[in-house]
């Protein structure tokens, strides 16, 4: 199941509330250097909660979550510890990049401008430097003749692949999409799938929500399957896929296999 | 002699109100604009007691400008402002009355133009390691001036029509010069006619000028 034995990304005992709503219940996940794990699961299961637990853009109720050797710890009461679990956040931010499924690029900056960024303005790269970086990157992802347009001139399947090069301009180490195609019309999923696989074949450590079964399927290392804020299923595609030990994802897919 | 020939006989004098006019109108729509800014930022902040306790007191100010009439606000103000500074002249007082006045209105502008920023374009900002200040500086901000530039156009034009109501208070300005004319000459629909010419004039320069200047920082 792993393509190395580094763990470089490790959740203990997660859990997250809002107010009387447990999202999250008592998480507990490995991710090894190089994986690419999906998570799939029905609406309001709590994947994207999970995810915005790990950089910290969600605060954690309870539990732990190390990535690459700087850990969170929940609850957080006091100030100081609020205050050490930001600075972490920061450290996690350098390492981990995150695609959205709204895209969420910067409409007032030009494609460009949206890759460079974060290298000039967090890395402090120089800017020529940081631009020659953003060319070779828009040209990975198809969009080096769109580095002078504006977010809004973009298709959605555009937009996308430069929010992925946004990601990248930051050299991560892992990188955390959620539902990266769902906003899209179907004819631009698969431009953004491909960068993925892209990505996948060159050994960076993903964690991919997806209502693509097809990705899940093909690209994955591994599948968790995700319900009412526990993961129910965790293992290869094929056990997963195939072999599910559970009614609620038996019931899950025999649904999106209908569809 | 002719009410045309009158009225330009004492055109000097209705130019030298509008010169006060649009000063007063100038230097309240600078200050209000710092106020706003500062009620804005004041709004945005934590939830520490004294954030809290500072904020609400922005609201409640706030909430007393949109809700009073301004003519009211400028008697309180420039009542209050005999007993702090009784050196202060009617033209500062007017300056001050009016600052406040449209303040209130610029710093509820200015936070719907914040919070009309997608929540998404300030978690990307996060997600690459941005600090609360640059999220403010490299993505809040650029994007507010041109969210509510239409907006604050409007109020600014406001400050200029809300300024004749400073003549309560002997502020000589444009319409006030128009009414001592009136007084003198028993001319009385022509200057008014007059006089709203040039207020209109001058809100329609000040529109032109805003639309110039946008257009000026887009081709940038
Ligand atoms: N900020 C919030 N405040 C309160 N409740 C929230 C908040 N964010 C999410 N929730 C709730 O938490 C639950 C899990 O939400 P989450 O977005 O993680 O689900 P999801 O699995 O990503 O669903 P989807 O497939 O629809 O994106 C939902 O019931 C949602 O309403
Ligand atoms: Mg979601």
């Amino acid at each position: 199941m792993s393509k190395s034995e580094n763990i470089v990304i490790s959740v203990k005992n997660l859990s997250k509330s809002y107010g009387e709503l447990d999202v999250l219940k008592k998480i507990d996940m490995d991710i090894y250097e190089g994986q690419v794990v999906t998570i799939i699961g029905p609406s309001g299961s709590g994947k994207s909660t999970f995810l915005r637990c790990l950089n910290y853009l969600e605060t954690l109720t309870d539990g732990e979550i190390s990535i690459f050797g700087n850990t969170l710890v929940g609850p957080k009461e006091s100030k100081q510890a609020a205050k050490d679990n930001e600075k972490v956040a920061k450290e996690i931010r350098k390492n981990v990049g995150m695609v959205f499924q709204q895209f969420n690029l910067w409409p007032h900056k030009t494609v460009l401008e949206n890759v460079i960024e974060g290298p000039v303005q967090i890395k402090k790269v120089k800017k020529e430097e940081a631009i020659k970086k953003a060319e070779e990157l828009l040209e990975k992802v198809g969009m080096k003749e769109k580095a002078g347009a504006l977010p809004t001139q973009l298709s959605g399947g555009q937009q996308q692949r430069v929010a992925i090069a946004r990601a990248l301009a930051m050299e991560p180490k892992a990188i955390l999409f959620d539902e990266p195609t769902s906003a899209l019309d179907p004819e631009f999923v698969n431009e953004v799938l491909n960068v993925m696989k892209e990505l996948a074949k060159e050994g960076m450590t993903m964690i991919v929500v997806t209502h693509e079964m097809g990705f899940a399927a093909e690209v994955s290392d591994r599948v968790c399957f995700m319900d009412g804020g526990y993961v129910l299923e965790d293992g290869t595609p094929d056990e997963v896929f195939k072999n599910p030990k559970t009614d609620r994802a038996k019931q899950f897919f025999s649904k999106i296999l209908n569809v | 002699m002719g009410t045309v020939e009158v009225i330009f006989q004492y055109m000097p004098l209705l130019l030298k109100g509008l010169r006060y006019t649009i000063l007063v109108s100038i230097e309240a729509i600078i200050i209000a604009l710092c106020i706003g800014m500062l009620l804005t930022v004041v709004r945005m902040g934590g939830n520490s007691l004294p954030s809290r306790i500072v904020k609400t007191i922005a609201n409640v100010y706030i909430s007393f400008v949109r809700g009073t009439p301004v003519l009211v606000q400028i008697y309180i103000i420039y009542q209050a402002l005999a007993v702090i500074g009784p050196n202060l002249s009617s033209f500062t007082s007017g300056v001050i009355a009016l600052s406040l006045n449209s303040g209130g209105f610029m710093a509820e502008i200015m936070r719907g133009g914040i919070t009309a920023i997608p929540k998404g374009q300030i978690e990307a900002g996060y997600a690459i390691g941005m600090s609360k200040r640059q999220i403010w500086t490299r993505i809040i901000l650029p994007q507010v001036f041109r969210v509510v530039m239409p907006q604050l156009t409007s109020e600014f034009i406001n400050v200029i029509k809300v300024s004749p109501m400073l003549s309560v208070v002997a502020v000589v300005e444009l319409t006030r010069t128009a009414q001592r004319l009136v007084n003198s000459t028993y001319i009385t629909i022509p200057f008014y006619i007059t006089i709203a010419i040039i207020y209109f004039i001058v809100c329609a320069l000040l529109e032109e000028l805003v639309k110039w200047q946008k257009r000026r920082m887009l081709a940038k």
